[in-house]
């Protein structure tokens, strides 16, 4: 490849799209480097911030540019509105992991640069993600954001659950990138091609999807999405990783990952048979069912929280199915689900983190039981739980409500109605242990002869992240309009 | 015509309110943490009514210059409208888009209620920094007495039916609250739950009428709904007058409820629970005028309501009766006070029931001067008097409140309806539009007439029994004294405007302008233009209306000289009357025993139902189901549980094999 050839494949098209993702890099690097010089230790969370901040910067540009999405770097990358608020919801979503670790780690604290590495470097693996045009650059981007998150997930070395975590999350992510690379494989085999353009045109993509090789590859391809989004039956890993993690990285799982990989399914949905729709929907139903009742049986939040992410993702996937199904009004999937999506980056992101905060308070127990009597303690942080909780239960006037809202309302119009009605009982059986939380901060309390823990001064960079975040869930719940029309 | 030009500081008027409520309010909570550990802490409390009378000045000094730069556009082009927010949007198919916008409307009806919520606010504002001053609740009072004001100008203001109702659940929420300040008494708290209650029947017919109206026009922006029937044909096909006629049967459900009407009027005389600035602010010159207000804000609506207009007529005057009745035989002075503010709001409906709009303002405007003053008056005495209610333990209090006394003099001279009083003009004038109606509305007529004797009796019972005739409270123990400047120089300022209020609308026959019915022209045209299209226009000869106002002179002074003469030595007639008709007296004490019906016939059978409901239905039938499926669920929810064995292997086993069931489904269908 000559010069000249590198000098068109980056025009100045490809360097606006790419600029968040290069911003983010050079942060990453500038990260790295603040381990080696002297004093770097004061410079880091400076270098973060203000990498976060250039991305962001350049998403909004966009985003106010308005510029309808383009195809860069030969087809392979796609760059417009949709990307930009996508990219909005990844770098909050870092933002708030990176805030609540500020104060998390004990014993593991002398290692914070390189966890703020890893960490720095997942929303540029979810940016070529949501972005990906093309089989490989997904996949790239896929490794970028699982490998440091495998790191993550194991960070607290010398707890065994965080090692088993890490490996767990390692192995089976390791089959699932397996399924993906065999399922693009055959895709190829079939079209000469991974790029997406091939389902671009209505005969060519009738012709591939009837091939039952090609269907099988998509069908991999799908699997190992699902993984990533975490639903039946891929969603087994879900809870002991979740558990094991440290919480900020939980957070960052439960937030970004997944929305960047519903990013992409929206993306490439038409690479799935229409004709799917049904057993989509089958399997987000069962997964709302698999994640709701497996939360009511936990005694552990941090636990219940994976379980209910699961349903959430399950929620999610009913979108999905109601856009394959013919959703009448167009991108009415894709923005439910940035709604949905960014709705629960504020709401999932505080939970984990005001859990993150009590988590070290109470020792590292995170069970109902701890919680009981928080309301005395400290109202404040039991007030934004509740807000949190009710978000995640869908209550109305949260951002949680009209998330809900706006997804099942896909499936309505598409005629998935027996779905949708199965999908709001089934968030019914959620209240029941969003409430248990409730419950215990505020009616309960503590056992006898339990220690209570003493309350320390609540750390700047949580305070801020909650308040962010309370702010979000309540500005999506009662200004709906305002947001949909940024987006 | 509405004008293009956005005019946001209009906002500022609700604004400022709300932000004084949340300083005073703040300014509470220092005091709290201030003497949580030194009881005799400075209290930064104190502070409150300065920032609450403040933020209440600058509203007033806005709603002025909003008056003025009204009064310098055209009569029909005078509209100040600001939209900040596109609140909600909503786009059905089928029927269009559904929008509502956060707006204010400035208009000759909007600009009335909010001078006089500001500026009578203003005043009881300024009383009560004396009246509740030693109060431990001294800045939570302001905090909540600014909030209901900024309620009170959202409800007037707002440009939407939907921005309306925020208002009105607002001035309910801070009703409730003012009511029941002092629950630690108990009484006070059961009061204000019962004016929740109550008005949450109301609320309920509000929303059922507003959704009508979104049915009928697609939106719930007034100006477009009045303008849309205003403009329409004035005979309506049958199915849409009967849904017009429901919305605004509705609506008036509503007002009924806020406004405190026959059958929802019992909350309003026990809402006298809260302290007396609450009840001149609330229960006499704002909050219960709204139903009132949103009548004439629709005003082509119910003008095209076919029958709805004579029920509220009807309704207006039987209320009128009752309440003026039942004043009749109180022994406490703010229950006479609350019984004649339901009488004087069922004159307003009679007025509305005749179409007569501007009337309706005219004596809200001029009842808002005169009941706020008695109401003050009231608390002033009872501040006096070491907190006594009980007029059969006062007497002979002239002598010793001056000020109160005379201002007091003025206040019953206006509600009684004497002579060239602001109330006369605006009694008559509503009884000249009944008698003028002819048909029914002559039987309202008569009615209003019957109530204004009573009126003249009640009010000047009240003054006699009050400061004249011999001192009935014990000497040795109370000591009556005149109220602080702070309290007398509002009294002073609402008595001048209780006196010359009558000048904003004089009757046609003096061939002086009637300035207020001009005023709101613009607002009112539509309707009155309906109605004169649809029944008819009724002029009434000047002999005629000489007749009536000479006929209304002479009832007010006779009834007025007959109740002052009756009572000026004492007790002794209550108790006549007490002793020779119990069963009578007994009757009008409880209100027509109206309230003690409620309770046999709707609360007791409510409890009852709700006993079973509770007991049976609920802890038998769905506690059973539910803790049943709540049991299946956790069954579910262990089995699920087990799911997650904790085991690699077992995990990728189901990866793989649920790849292979979505390749195999796949490739099938």
């Amino acid at each position: 490849m000559n010069p000249q050839d590198l000098l068109t494949l980056f025009d100045a098209a490809a360097m606006t799209a790419l600029a968040p993702l290069i911003a983010l890099a050079l942060g990453t690097l500038a990260v790295l480097a603040c381990g080696i010089i002297p004093g770097g230790s004061v410079v880091r969370p400076i270098a973060f911030l203000a990498s976060l901040a250039a991305a962001a910067a350049y998403c909004v540009k966009t985003l106010v540019d308005g510029a309808p999405a383009t195809l860069v770097l030969d087809g392979t990358f796609q760059s417009g509105p949709t990307t930009a608020v996508w990219g909005l919801v990844f770098i909050a979503s870092t933002l708030f992991a990176w805030l609540y670790s500020a104060h998390y780690y004990e014993e593991d604290a002398p290692f914070k640069g390189e966890h703020d590495v890893l960490m720095l470097a997942t929303p540029i693996g979810m940016m070529l993600m949501a972005g990906a045009h093309d089989l490989l650059v997904f996949f790239i981007g896929l490794e970028l954001l699982s490998i440091p998150l495998y790191s993550l997930a194991a960070f607290r070395r010398d707890r065994i659950r965080s090692i088993e975590a890490g490996l767990k999350y390692f192995l089976l992510g390791a089959f699932a990138a397996a399924c993906f690379l065999y399922g693009a494989a055959l895709l190829y085999a079939t079209t000469g091609s991974l790029s997406l353009d091939v389902f671009a045109d209505p005969t060519r993509r009738a012709v591939i999807l009837d091939q039952p090789l090609a269907l099988v590859g998509v069908a991999l391809i799908a699997s190992s999405v699902f993984f990533k989004v975490s639903v039946f039956p891929f969603h087994l890993w879900v809870p002991d990783v979740y558990e094991g993690s440290p919480t900020p990285v939980t957070a960052l799982m439960e937030t970004g990952t997944k929305a960047a990989a519903f990013a992409f399914l929206l993306n490439a949905l038409a690479m799935l048979p229409n004709s799917t729709a049904g057993s989509i929907a089958l399997i987000a139903v069962i997964t709302m069912a698999a994640g709701n009742f497996g939360a009511l049986a936990q005694t552990d939040v941090k636990r219940m929280l994976a379980y209910s992410g699961i349903a959430h993702a399950g929620t999610l996937l009913l979108g999905v199915a109601g856009s394959l199904n013919g959703d009448p009004a167009r991108g009415g999937a894709i923005e439910a689900a940035l709604y949905y999506m960014a709705a629960y980056v504020a709401t999932a992101g505080g939970a984990f983190g005001l859990l993150a905060l009590l988590e070290r308070e109470n020792k590292g127990t995170t069970t109902l039981e701890s919680l009981k009597g928080l309301a005395q303690r400290r109202p404040v942080v039991a007030a934004a739980l509740t807000l949190f909780m009710l978000s995640l239960g869908g209550i109305p006037a949260t951002g949680g409500f009209l998330g809900k809202y706006l997804v099942f309302s896909v499936a309505v119009r598409a005629e998935l109605i027996p779905y949708a009605i199965l999908g709001v009982l089934l968030s019914v059986v959620a209240l029941g242990y969003y409430l248990r939380v409730i419950i215990a901060m505020y009616m309960q309390s503590p056992a006898e002869g339990s220690v209570v823990p003493e309350s320390r001064p609540t750390p700047f960079a949580t305070t801020l992240a909650s308040v962010v975040c309370a702010a979000l869930v309540i500005g999506l719940g009662i200004l709906p309009r305002w947001f949909l029309e940024v987006m | 015509m509405q004008s293009h030009e956005s005019h946001a500081w209009l906002w500022w008027i609700p604004l400022l309110p709300l932000i004084g409520s949340a300083i005073a309010g703040a300014l509470h909570l220092a005091t709290l943490r201030a003497r949580k550990n030194d009881p005799s802490a400075a209290a930064p409390g104190t502070l409150a009514p300065w920032i609450a009378c403040a933020a209440m000045a600058a509203a007033f000094g806005l709603s002025v210059k909003g008056f003025f730069t009204l009064q310098e556009l055209a009569p029909s082009a005078r509209q100040l409208a600001s939209t900040v927010h596109h609140w909600i949007s909503v786009n059905y198919p089928a029927r269009g888009e559904f929008a509502v916008d956060l707006s204010l409307l400035l208009d000759p009806l909007s600009s009335t209620m909010t001078l006089v919520v500001t500026g009578v606010g203003f005043l009881i504002h300024v009383y009560a920094a004396g009246y509740m001053k030693g109060d431990p609740g001294y800045g939570k009072f302001f905090a909540y007495l600014n909030l209901f004001v900024f309620a009170m100008l959202m409800l007037v203001l707002s440009s939407s039916l939907l921005g309306v109702f925020i208002g009105w659940e607002g001035v309910g929420l801070c009703s409730f609250l003012l009511i029941g300040f002092w629950y630690e008494k108990g009484w006070p708290a059961e009061a204000a739950q019962k004016a929740f209650v109550m008005n949450r029947v109301g609320d309920a017919c509000f929303l059922i009428g507003s959704f009508l109206l979104v049915r009928l026009f697609g939106t719930l922006d007034m100006a477009t709904i009045a303008g849309a029937i205003g403009r329409g044909p004035v005979e309506l096909e049958p199915d849409v007058q009967l849904q017009v006629s429901l919305a605004a049967l509705f609506l008036f459900g509503g007002a009924c409820g806020k406004s405190a009407q026959f059958p929802l009027f019992t909350w309003l005389p026990d809402a006298m629970a809260g302290p007396t600035p609450v009840s001149a602010l609330i229960h006499a010159a704002t909050m219960v005028t709204s139903g009132i207000y949103l009548i004439v804000r629709l005003n082509p609506l119910f003008a095209s309501s076919g029958w709805v207009l004579p029920v509220i007529g009807v309704v207006g005057a039987l209320t009128a009766l009752i309440g003026g009745s039942t004043a009749l035989v109180q022994r406490d002075i703010k229950k006479v006070l609350a019984y004649s503010t339901v009488s004087q709001l069922g004159y307003m409906f009679l007025a509305l029931g005749t179409g007569a709009w501007a009337a309706a303002v005219f004596h809200l405007v001029t009842h808002a001067f005169f009941k706020a003053l008695l109401f003050l008056g009231a608390g002033s005495v009872i501040h006096g008097m070491h907190e006594e209610q009980d007029m059969h333990k006062m007497g002979g209090l002239r002598k010793y409140m001056p000020q109160t006394f005379v201002t007091f003099l003025a206040g019953s001279a206006a509600l009684s309806g004497l002579p060239l009083m602001s109330g006369f003009f605006s009694k008559d004038e509503i009884l000249a539009h009944a008698f003028a109606g002819g048909g029914l509305y002559w039987g309202l007529w008569i009615v209003g007439v019957l109530t204004a004797a009573l009126t003249a009796y009640y009010t000047w019972r009240m003054v006699a029994l009050t400061f004249f005739g011999e001192e009935r409270f014990d000497r040795h123990h109370v000591h009556p004294h005149e109220s602080p400047a702070v309290m007398t120089v509002p009294l002073m300022v609402l008595a001048v405007l209780s006196v010359v209020g009558g000048v904003l609308g004089l009757p046609p026959v003096l061939h002086a302008p009637h300035l207020l019915a001009e005023w709101l022209e613009p607002v009112t045209r539509d309707g009155s233009r309906i109605l004169a299209e649809r029944a008819g226009e009724h002029e009434l000869s000047h002999t005629l209306e000489w007749i009536l106002l000479g006929l209304g002179a002479a009832i007010a002074l006779a009834f007025a000289h007959t109740g002052f003469h009756a009572h000026k030595r004492g007790t002794a007639q209550d108790e006549t009357l007490t002793a020779r008709r119990p069963a009578l007296a007994a009757w009008l004490a409880d209100a027509w025993t109206i309230d003690t019906t409620y309770k046999r016939v709707i609360l007791l059978p409510l409890r009852l139902v709700s006993f079973v409901v509770a007991v049976v239905v609920d802890q038998f039938a769905i506690d059973g189901t539910v803790n049943g499926i709540g049991a299946s669920a956790r069954d579910v929810a262990q089995w699920t549980r087990r799911s997650a064995t904790g085991s690699l292997a077992g995990y990728a086993m189901w990866m793989g094999a649920g790849a292979v069931v979505i390749s195999l489904v796949w490739m099938w269908s």
